[in-house]
């Protein structure tokens, strides 16, 4: 039986820079993200994802350059989100050798976009990364940027179009429901409250994410340390865990150190 | 001294992530479409991701069957199919409608669901259990691979109709054959240019065995 997958998620800038966020903002410098990838690579991680935090934001395209730069030393499967917004863009990503694209924006924007790639590449190269945040009330909802609202899709289906009918986008299961009728293969499951604080993994979210997918679900956002990777495992059931801080930082004061745990580490750490 | 290795385009595959790799072992490599260049090439990578009928399909409208087929079945030139190229191989699958290479008896099937738990894609890394022969996977039982293990991600399997072909069987709830062989012919399920020096080693072994 394969041991599930940990996933170091890096943020870079539109200035190329990696940088570690707290609550998805506090951006704080890292290093350089061809340097960094290529010491995870060293490492032997499973996966790398690689976030461009600003591109949708400033409306611009990938760095396709510096992508290049950073998979000519990556020997390991790397997913990549950010200002993807065509089919040549994901044609241009797989060229240079990135092994997945995950869709946020495109999620909301343009369903037909995530469709059209699921069918043109496989659902195993489209990721769906879902962002939830606890209202005041402490109701889990998907966050969208301001006033961004789902566009209708050509549903497929008669099927497909009842159930879209049914959903409550600000719901994350039920958005979970709605990227897998659009094709995703995987769906990487971002807590915003938690990101870069270290209090642990929202396992009712990804618990409630989990039993609503039949594709693979990574969770990522606040785990404490390296043994607390086990727990959206072990407890909540997903396929993957992702983190950024406690590979990025040596400890709670946030001092820089990139570090992963080794072979017998990480089957202690996911040991039943 | 080997020639040249040919990664074969037909739009369908991760081609920049397998050069990468070659180049990285020291392996000159061409990604081409073209009939003579495949056919004066010293061995094949045939990649592949997506889905069947695309893949084939692909193929077929860049007259690239005829090429392919002269290349591996009269010249007996040796190809390596890997994930979805490993499947066009086969005689069949149940994701398309089209007819395969039908190379290496077979046909290709999809994991059915049988725990609530499983997941489809099989995404993930996983250890391969090689068959009779080494052959692609010699050495990676020496004590520099520790854990050695491939990077799978998909969603059906290639059911081998002799068992002479199979050269590796994988364990996701069910096990299933992730690489074969008949001849000249070699196909892997998994990505080892995804696979670090698991990979790196996978593709030397084939470089070997196949060396001019």
């Amino acid at each position: 039986m394969i041991r599930a997958r940990v996933i170091p998620c890096l943020l870079v800038t539109g200035e190329a820079t990696l940088v570690k966020t707290v609550g998805f903002a506090r951006a704080q410098y890292i290093g350089d993200p061809v340097n960094t990838v290529s010491i995870f690579n060293d490492l032997e991680v499973d996966e790398i994802a690689i976030l461009d935090i600003e591109a949708s934001r400033q409306d611009r395209e990938p760095q396709f350059e510096l992508i290049r730069e950073i998979t000519a030393n990556c020997f390991i499967p790397l997913s990549y989100g950010g200002g993807v917004k065509t089919i040549d863009h994901m044609k241009r990503l797989f060229d240079v050798g990135v092994e997945k694209i995950i869709l946020n924006t495109a999620l909301f924007s343009d369903p037909d976009l995530v469709s059209g790639a699921s069918e043109h590449f496989g659902a195993q190269a489209i990721v769906a990364s879902i962002d939830v945040k606890q209202t005041l009330l402490g109701r889990r909802k998907v966050f969208r940027r301001l006033g961004q609202a789902v566009k209708h899709s050509r549903a497929r289906s008669e099927q497909t179009n009842d159930l879209l009918r049914s959903l409550d986008f600000d719901d994350p299961a039920d958005f979970a429901r709605y990227v897998q009728a659009l094709g995703v293969g995987e769906i990487f499951l971002n807590s915003v409250d938690r990101d870069g604080t270290f209090e642990g993994y929202d396992l009712d979210l990804i618990r409630a994410v989990v039993k609503a997918s039949d594709v693979p679900v990574v969770a990522c956002g606040g785990a404490k340390n390296f043994r607390d990777l086990r727990t959206p495992v072990l407890q909540a059931g997903a396929s993957a865990v992702a983190a950024g801080s406690i590979f990025v930082y040596q400890n709670q004061n946030r001092s820089v150190l990139v570090s992963f745990p080794d072979r017998s580490e990480l089957k202690e750490i996911f040991a039943p | 001294m080997s020639g040249d290795t040919v990664i074969i385009d037909y739009g369908v595959g991760n081609l920049g992530s397998i050069q990468n790799m070659l180049q990285r072992v020291g392996v000159r490599s061409l990604v081409s479409s073209n009939s003579e260049e495949i056919h004066g090439a010293q061995r094949l990578i045939f990649p592949g991701v997506g889905a069947f009928d695309h893949g084939i399909k692909n193929l077929r409208a860049r007259g690239l069957e005829p090429v392919l087929k002269e290349a591996v079945l009269s010249k007996r030139i040796p190809i390596l199919g890997i994930c979805v190229g490993m499947q066009l191989l086969a005689n069949g699958s149940d994701e398309g409608a089209e007819a395969g290479l039908g190379w290496i008896p077979g046909r290709v099937v999809k994991f059915s669901k049988v725990d609530p738990n499983m997941k489809i894609p099989h995404m993930g890394w996983n250890r391969v259990e090689p068959k009779s022969d080494l052959c692609l996977f010699r050495g990676l039982d020496s004590p520099e691979f520790e854990d050695p293990r491939f990077y799978f991600v998909h969603s059906y399997y290639f059911r081998c109709e002799r068992p002479n072909d199979i050269l590796g069987t994988t364990e996701y709830y069910v096990p299933f054959v992730s690489a074969i062989r008949h001849e000249n012919i070699w196909g892997v399920q998994f990505h080892p240019e995804k696979s670090h020096k698991f990979g790196m080693k996978l593709f030397r072994n084939f470089i070997e065995v196949t060396g001019a």
